[in-house]
Parts: C-alpha cells; sequence; structure tokens
C-alpha cells in the first residue's frame, strides 16, 4: 500500500524578523502533526535539509533535539531544490518498508532577515566549482541564465513567454494568505525589471526568502489514527546528471525527463491525465525547461501555452497555484516542500481561491543544482 | 591488501599550466576521449590511464551571459560569463571578452587567451 501525506504546515513566507532557524522548524512541525491529528511521539522518523542562516553539521539532530522526539530514522538531505521531493520519496520508502509508522519532514531557513544583505547570493555562489567555476564570477542566476541562453536558441522560448511565467505565478500567490510577493505583475513589469544576469531579468528570478514548512509521511496501515484521508504517494522517480553548469549534458539529456517518466510510469498516469502541478521554478527559464522535458508541452511551446493562459487556474494545466518559489517564496530548501504542501491542499480541495476544481491527481517536481538533480512526484487522493 | 593510492590530484597540474599561460586537458589513453576538469579516473570509462595534453584554445560558444549582479557587493560588474567548447572535445566556463557595441553569437568561434594566469575567452573571425 502506497504512503500517506497525512499532515501539512507552512508558515508565513517573506520576512520574518526576530524568528529563528529553529523556531521556524518547529512552528512548521508542530503545525504539520495538529494537522495530521498526531502528537510528537508517533514521530520515529525525520528527514531535515540544510540552513545557510543558521548552519548546523547536523541539523536533523538538532531539529530532535529541539522538539524533544528520539527517532528510529534520521537524515538532513543536500540535494538543492530537490530535497524535498527526495524527502518525500525517501519517508515513503520508511513507512511501506516498515522501517517508520510516521516519518516527520521538516525545513526551513532565514536568508532574507536571518543573513547581512547580499550575504545568501554570496553563499549560493559557493554552489560553483571551486577552481573552474567561483574564481571566473559564477553564480546561480547566471549559471540559469547561461541554461536560458542556450534554451532559447535551440527552442525559440522568447522573453516575452519567460515574462509570462512570472506574471501568472505572482496573480496565483496574490490568493495565498502567506505568500511573500503578492503585487501584481503585468509583462512590462518583467520586461523593465533590472537585468540580472542576461537574459534573466529581475522578475525572471525567485526571490530570498524566510520561512519554514513540515510534512508528515506516514504508514497507509495507520490510517485509522489520522484526522483525515491522506493523499496518497502514487509514483515517485528521480535522476541525476551533474552537479555544475559547466557539466551540464544536452539539453535534451536532463534528468527531468527521466524522473518524471519514471514516476509516471510507476503512478501508472501520463502527463494529460494530471489536474494541477507544482514544478521547481527557481527561475521562469527553469518551468519552462522542465515543462517541455517532462512531457507536458512539446519542444519550444510551454513559453507559447503560458503566454495563452494555460498554467492559470483554468488553463489546460494549472501550475504553482501557491505561487511558486517565483511569488509565494523562497528560503531554501524549503521552497520544494511549499510546492508538496499545495499539492497536498489541491487534491483536499483546501485551496480556497486558488482551489482547480476536482483536482484527483498532482505532479510535483523538485530540481537542485543547475538542473542538476530531480525528484518527481505523482500524488492522488485515496480512494 | 593495501589501499589504492590515488597519487597527487591532477587539479594542480591544470593550475600550474594556467600561471604557464597553458591550456592542459585530460585525454583517456582507454577510451580516447577527453574530459574537463581533470579527475583520478575517466569519467567516461572509469581507467586510470589518463595523460595531460595541452588544447590548442581554439573553440566555440555554446552560451553566454551577461552578469550585472557578481557574487559579492563589490565584484566589478558587468562581466560575461561564457561555456566554451573547445576543439579537444572538452568544456570550459571562462568570462569572454566582449569589444564595445559587439554582440556574441552563440557557435562563435573563440579562442582561449591567459591573462594573470587566467583562462579568458576572445570573440575571433577565424573559422
Amino acid at each position: 500500500m502506497s504512503a500517506i501525506l497525512s499532515g501539512v504546515a507552512d508558515t508565513r513566507v517573506g520576512r520574518l524578523e526576530g524568528a529563528s532557524v529553529l523556531g521556524l522548524h518547529a512552528q512548521a512541525a508542530r503545525d504539520a502533526l495538529a494537522d495530521a491529528g498526531l502528537c510528537k511521539d508517533f514521530i520515529d522518523g525525520l528527514l531535515c535539509a540544510y540552513s545557510l542562516a543558521e548552519p548546523y553539521p547536523m541539523l536533523s539532530s538538532v531539529v530532535a533535539e529541539y522538539l524533544g522526539i528520539e527517532p528510529a530514522f534520521a537524515t538532513s538531505i543536500h540535494a538543492g531544490g530537490a530535497s524535498a521531493c527526495i524527502a518525500i520519496q525517501q519517508a515513503a520508502l520508511l513507512v511501506e518498508s516498515g522501517v517508520c509508522r510516521h516519518v516527520l519532514i521538516a525545513m526551513g531557513d532565514r536568508r532574507l532577515t536571518g543573513m547581512p544583505s547580499g550575504a545568501a547570493v554570496t553563499a549560493l555562489a559557493a554552489f560553483g566549482h571551486p577552481h573552474f567555476e567561483q574564481p571566473h564570477g559564477i553564480t546561480i542566476p547566471a549559471a540559469y541564465a547561461l541554461v536560458a541562453q542556450r534554451y532559447m536558441h535551440e527552442h525559440g522560448t522568447r522573453l516575452e513567454e519567460l515574462a509570462a511565467v512570472a506574471v501568472t505565478t505572482r496573480r496565483h500567490a496574490g490568493r495565498h494568505p502567506n505568500a511573500h510577493l503578492t503585487e501584481p505583475l503585468t509583462l512590462d513589469d518583467v520586461a523593465h525589471s533590472r537585468v540580472i544576469a542576461s537574459p534573466l531579468r529581475l522578475l525572471d528570478c525567485c526571490p530570498i526568502s524566510d520561512g519554514a514548512g513540515a510534512v508528515v509521511v506516514s504508514s497507509s496501515e495507520t490510517r485509522e489514527d489520522l484526522r483525515r484521508p491522506g493523499i496518497r504517494l502514487l509514483g515517485a522517480g528521480q535522476r541525476h546528471t551533474h552537479e555544475h553548469v559547466l557539466a551540464l549534458p544536452e539539453l535534451d539529456r536532463l534528468g527531468c525527463g527521466p524522473a518524471a517518466r519514471q514516476a509516471f510510469e510507476r503512478a501508472g498516469v501520463s502527463p494529460a491525465e494530471i489536474d494541477v502541478a507544482e514544478i521547481y521554478d527557481s527561475f521562469t527559464i527553469t518551468l519552462i525547461v522542465e515543462l517541455e522535458a517532462m512531457g507536458f508541452f512539446g519542444r519550444g511551446e510551454a513559453g507559447a501555452a503560458a503566454l495563452d493562459g494555460a498554467l492559470e487556474l483554468d488553463g489546460a494545466l494549472p501550475c504553482n497555484t501557491h505561487g511558486g518559489l517565483l511569488s509565494f517564496g523562497h528560503p531554501g530548501a524549503v521552497g520544494g516542500l511549499y510546492h508538496v504542501i499545495e499539492a497536498v491542499r489541491q487534491l483536499r480541495g483546501e485551496a480556497g481561491e486558488r482551489q482547480v476544481p476536482g483536482a484527483e491527481l498532482a505532479f510535483v517536481h523538485g530540481d537542485g543544482g543547475v538542473l542538476s538533480a530531480h525528484a518527481s512526484l505523482v500524488l492522488g487522493r485515496v480512494a | 591488501m593495501p589501499g589504492a593510492d590515488p597519487g597527487v590530484d591532477p587539479t594542480a597540474a591544470i593550475l600550474d599550466g594556467y600561471r604557464r599561460g597553458e591550456l592542459l586537458c585530460q585525454r583517456c589513453e582507454a577510451c580516447a576521449r577527453a574530459q574537463f576538469y581533470p579527475r583520478i579516473l575517466c569519467r567516461h570509462c572509469g581507467s586510470q590511464r589518463l595523460r595531460l595534453e595541452p588544447s590548442s584554445g581554439r573553440g566555440t560558444l555554446y552560451s553566454f551571459t551577461r552578469v550585472e549582479r557578481g557574487p559579492t557587493r563589490d565584484w566589478p560588474v558587468p562581466y560575461t560569463l561564457a561555456l566554451v567548447d573547445l576543439d579537444e572535445g572538452f568544456r570550459l566556463l571562462v568570462t569572454l571578452e566582449v569589444p564595445e557595441s559587439s554582440e556574441p553569437a552563440i557557435g562563435q568561434p573563440v579562442r582561449i587567451v591567459f591573462d594573470q594566469a587566467t583562462p579568458r575567452a576572445h570573440l575571433t573571425d577565424e573559422v
């Protein structure tokens, strides 16, 4: 029987002055447990990620200490934006094999108010190769800009199409009470925002935020204990090809394709059956590349579809309905967990003004590094 | 049985080459493919029979970006980063010298030039 996502919670995302990274982890954890209807003593597995603002070497152990739990399995996952989807997969394996009954996934960071201005950008540049990228001034936006420039050359994607992704995700965020950025955007706003690394402009890039989130993954054997029917993990996939942009594979060989195919195959569904998609969007280009590689749109067609409203709530593929990283916010590894949380809320029918009517199947994708590490999930309602 | 010793990491030899103004890559003697950055084994076939080979420094522009915001606040901007495919079959990330009122084009020929022990790409008209 497949694992159940039994509880979810997010904090407000944006400027969280005075909070602590551990306090944010604990608040999200507490709320996710309450959402599941479990007290913390039921947690026998713990998965965390990492924090730049408060870099503990053994974060999962520190979180266990803070929460007062003694899990039988605990570790931290370091896979950038793929960490959250990988954590869901790890948790599912733990409960499906009987090693754990309830796994708590908790992630969070304070990259906006918990670090000096600019420090997060500098720390993130350390994802570049120390000898062969960092000395030349690599940054994460520059790495994705190199991908964007090449992708646009090969597929004909236009700047206006990238801007459409930013406009749509901002519109979605406007309907979410916890989102970091909610001011509506126009295509012109994106076009006139300052260039960070050509062709990417400021509004093609996600913000830096504070925030935390948590998900409880439970064994299907425990469903009698849970507050509500959970959401099932129907299929999962991963593919890892490289880390640094200097080792980027050809654009038609990125790992998102195989990761998604594996998830669809295991779930026994096709991309066309997905009702709502929450897909990693560190930059507008990231979403376009992934949508095409994973089979939601044909090569060179996702951008035009975005411009045409395909990603809106009433479009062919409602996407990043919480506002994505681009507008809901990006504190770090938890950014990918917010995509999972939104998918769960959509399938439960709890997405309020953002609700995709009758959503039964959701697809979630996380991307770490520079399109380096990919993890895909297919989620569905419990029958 | 004693553990295998990978020997001195080949990164040092590459960086020494930079200081001499020489671009080197690794060539695998088992599968004949080139690789960069250097490793203690071939990332294609796994062999440890690797040798260093000088590169002509000629290649083509795979992609580029004009960076307006560097990794630190005081990093001088703007600068252009490029991914360059060298003729020997390996790829480098370097800065690209872009002359005034000139716009690089993907696929354009470039050559690597050393400036203070750092490789940089220059646009070239040579085919």
